[in-house]
Parts: structure tokens; C-alpha cells; sequence
């Protein structure tokens, strides 16, 4: 009786154990992934220290327990700088209110010259009041964008003395310990903007 | 009255082929209905087919809605076909002075990690070929508007083709979203 029992128990027991590890595999396979490139592990980037739109400071560092998106334009920009501004409006839209409320989108501007703090406010409004514009003496922008590896550079002068600057292809996504953790591509849908920004955010709270 | 059954048979088979092209009718302005849902809006087509020119047909062309900064531009986006037998070539641009200052044909590249703006002075379009227009790759310029481009706006822009000449386009202001992007075309 007991060797059957035993008999029984064993296969038994080598199934559930079957069962478990594949639920687990299955688990993992159904974790959601990011979208976006990830950093790992993740990295501090030089401080910013410049001018929010409001005049007051900006500081990288004082963003600290946000997730903090960072992306990189200018406002004379035709065509990709609103497109990627459009996105993280429409993918900021799309956060779970309690996610929205802890994370911050930042332009910083690749051209300083133009792009005072006032028309840098002026141009993030545009895509959610939430948004900060980020400028300052132009220097120190551009000293700043260089300790990141973002040199821009401007294009020849056409008409009127208007000019067009180079920009980076992706946006930096730093988790709530402001360690640089995602760099979006600046052609990712809105839902897989929003998807990566909220699995940062949960990264901090689980 | 003698006829009547004869008659009645030639009334049925009248009504039969009445019958049949309703049918027919009711089936091709269905399907016609259906490629212009694919292919583009109707208002958004022009055409234009000058004698012994070839024929440009321009869809889907929409413009950016703009902040409202000072000086600041849009970018229209479009599929321009080539139905004729010819090459053409899409060399410039312009808008009324009560829309904005000027128009430049641009393409974003990228280089390494960083994109750039390119002027460039046309695109080469082959018979029976597109030239897409897209958020991210080529697109008409529009620069120093004169006032904000709200989304509704509409604004005539003439684009100039080198057989098929001028030809003007009313533009709407749209919302646009990174759907649809091009792929910049990497440069070394």
C-alpha cells in the first residue's frame, strides 16, 4: 500500500514541480519588456544646472523620486522635434493618473541662443502644461549638452539668418534614483512610450 | 390580348436586366466608394493634366499645427504620384505672404546619434512612382509664418513641378502624430 502511495507520489510530485517551473517560465515570458533601450545597469549623467522655464533653477538632481524624461530639441525645429514632443504629450496623456503625477517630461534646448527660458515655456505648454522647458546662458547649456555627448551643430544661414540645429535621435528616461535607465527612440509609438515610462515607474515602487 | 404572355415574358425580362444593372450599379459605386476610402480624402486630391504634360496627382497632404511662437514654421506632408509617362521633379514651393515668409524643401537625416535638417533642391519623381512626404524623412517647409497654424486652418500652398508647372493645393492643419514616419535616410 505504502509503496504504491509512494509510487503515486513521486510522479505526482515531479509534475507539480514541472507545473511550477513552467508557470514560472510562462510568467517571465508574459513580464512586460521595454520597448526602448535599456541602460544597464543604470547610470548617472553629469548634473544639469540651468534655467527652468519659470526663471527658476533647474536641477537635474532636484527631480530625485520622479521618473524624469529628457528630450533634446530646439523650437525652430520643423518636423521631428514636435513630432517627438507629440508623442510624450499623447503618451503622457495615457498614464494612469497616480503614474502621470510622478513623472516629469523636460526639453532641454539644443539651441540656446534662440530658445530663451520664456520661449522655452512657451513651446512644452504647447504639449502638456506639465512639461518643463529648459534653458539658460547659452554657454552653460551647451557646456552641459557636451558633459552628456550632445554636441549640436548648427546648419548653414539661410534666409533672414534662420538656422537649423542638429539634435539627438533619442530621449533619456531616468528612474526615480535619477540614474539614466531608458533612452527612447524618437519614433516609438505613444503606447510603448507609455507603457516603458510606467514600468520605470513601477521599478521604484515595487 | 393574345400577345399577353409573350408580353409578360418580355416585361420579366426587362425587369430582369433592370434588375441586374441596379445590381451592377449599386456594386461598382460600392466599390468605388471603397477605393477612395483607401487610397485618399477627395478634397485632399488635385489633379492636374495639362495637355502633353504628365499628370501629378497630390493626396493626403496635411500641414503641422504650430505652437504660436514668434517665427516660428510648419511642415506639410503628402504622397505625390507621377501618373504620367514622364519623369517630373518636385522643385520648389511657395505660400501667399499673409501665410508665412517663405517654403523650402527639407529631408531629416540622421547621422550617428544626432539628426540634422538637409535643404535640398527637389525630388525626382518616375512615372508611375510616389514621392512620400513624411514626419521624420522629406517634407515642404513652411518658415516665419505669419500666424499661428491652428488645427482646422486651411492655407493654399503651390507646389512647383518641373513638367507638370504649378500646381496649388488647399492644405489643412492637422495634429500630427509619430504614426507614420518615415525612416530617415541615414548619411555618412
Amino acid at each position: 500500500m505504502q509503496r504504491i502511495l509512494r509510487r503515486v507520489r513521486i510522479p505526482a510530485l515531479v509534475g507539480i514541480a514541472v507545473i511550477v517551473v513552467a508557470l514560472a517560465l510562462g510568467c517571465r515570458e508574459d513580464a512586460p519588456a521595454f520597448a526602448s533601450a535599456v541602460v544597464e545597469p543604470p547610470s548617472r549623467m553629469p548634473e544639469v544646472n540651468l534655467v527652468a522655464g519659470d526663471g527658476q533653477p533647474f536641477r537635474l538632481s532636484d527631480q530625485q523620486g520622479k521618473v524624469v524624461v529628457v528630450y533634446v530639441g530646439y523650437t525652430f525645429c520643423p518636423d521631428l522635434c514636435p513630432l517627438a514632443m507629440s508623442t510624450l504629450g499623447n503618451a503622457y496623456d495615457r498614464l494612469p493618473a497616480e503614474v502621470r503625477d510622478g513623472v516629469q517630461v523636460v526639453m532641454i534646448t539644443a539651441d540656446p541662443a534662440r530658445d530663451t527660458p520664456e520661449v522655452m515655456a512657451k513651446y512644452v505648454n504647447y504639449f502638456d502644461p506639465s512639461f518643463t522647458g529648459v534653458s539658460g546662458d547659452p554657454a552653460t547649456v551647451l557646456e552641459t549638452l557636451a558633459s552628456w555627448g550632445i554636441h549640436p551643430e548648427r546648419s548653414a544661414t539661410g534666409a533672414n539668418g534662420s538656422y537649423f540645429v542638429s539634435h539627438p535621435t533619442r530621449m533619456y528616461v531616468f528612474n526615480r534614483d535619477g540614474l539614466l535607465r531608458l533612452q527612447i527612440a524618437h519614433d516609438l509609438e505613444p503606447e510603448s512610450v507609455a507603457s516603458d515610462l510606467e514600468l520605470v515607474w513601477r521599478e521604484g515602487n515595487d | 390580348m393574345m400577345h399577353t404572355p409573350k408580353a409578360a415574358r418580355r416585361l420579366i425580362l426587362i425587369a430582369a436586366i433592370a434588375a441586374a444593372g441596379i445590381f451592377a450599379t449599386a456594386c461598382s459605386s460600392d466599390s468605388d466608394e471603397d477605393a477612395e476610402a483607401t487610397a485618399a480624402p477627395v478634397e485632399a486630391t488635385a489633379t492636374l493634366a495639362a495637355p502633353a504634360a504628365p499628370a501629378i496627382e497630390i493626396a493626403d497632404i496635411r500641414a503641422r499645427a504650430t505652437p504660436g511662437l514668434e517665427n516660428e514654421n510648419s511642415a506639410a506632408y503628402a504622397v505625390i504620384t507621377n501618373r504620367g509617362t514622364e519623369k517630373d521633379r518636385l522643385v520648389s514651393g511657395s505660400v501667399d505672404a499673409s501665410v508665412a515668409g517663405r517654403v523650402e524643401l527639407h529631408t531629416t537625416v540622421k547621422e550617428g546619434e544626432m539628426m540634422r535638417m538637409v535643404q535640398v533642391d527637389g525630388w525626382d519623381i518616375e512615372p508611375g512612382a510616389s514621392l512620400e512626404l513624411m514626419p521624420g524623412g522629406n517634407h515642404v517647409m513652411i518658415l516665419e509664418l505669419a500666424e499661428q497654424f491652428v488645427v482646422g486652418d486651411t492655407f493654399t500652398l503651390t507646389l512647383v513641378f518641373e513638367q507638370a508647372g504649378e500646381i496649388e493645393v488647399e492644405v489643412p492643419v492637422m495634429e500630427i502624430a509619430t504614426s507614420g514616419m518615415a525612416t530617415p535616410g541615414a548619411m555618412n
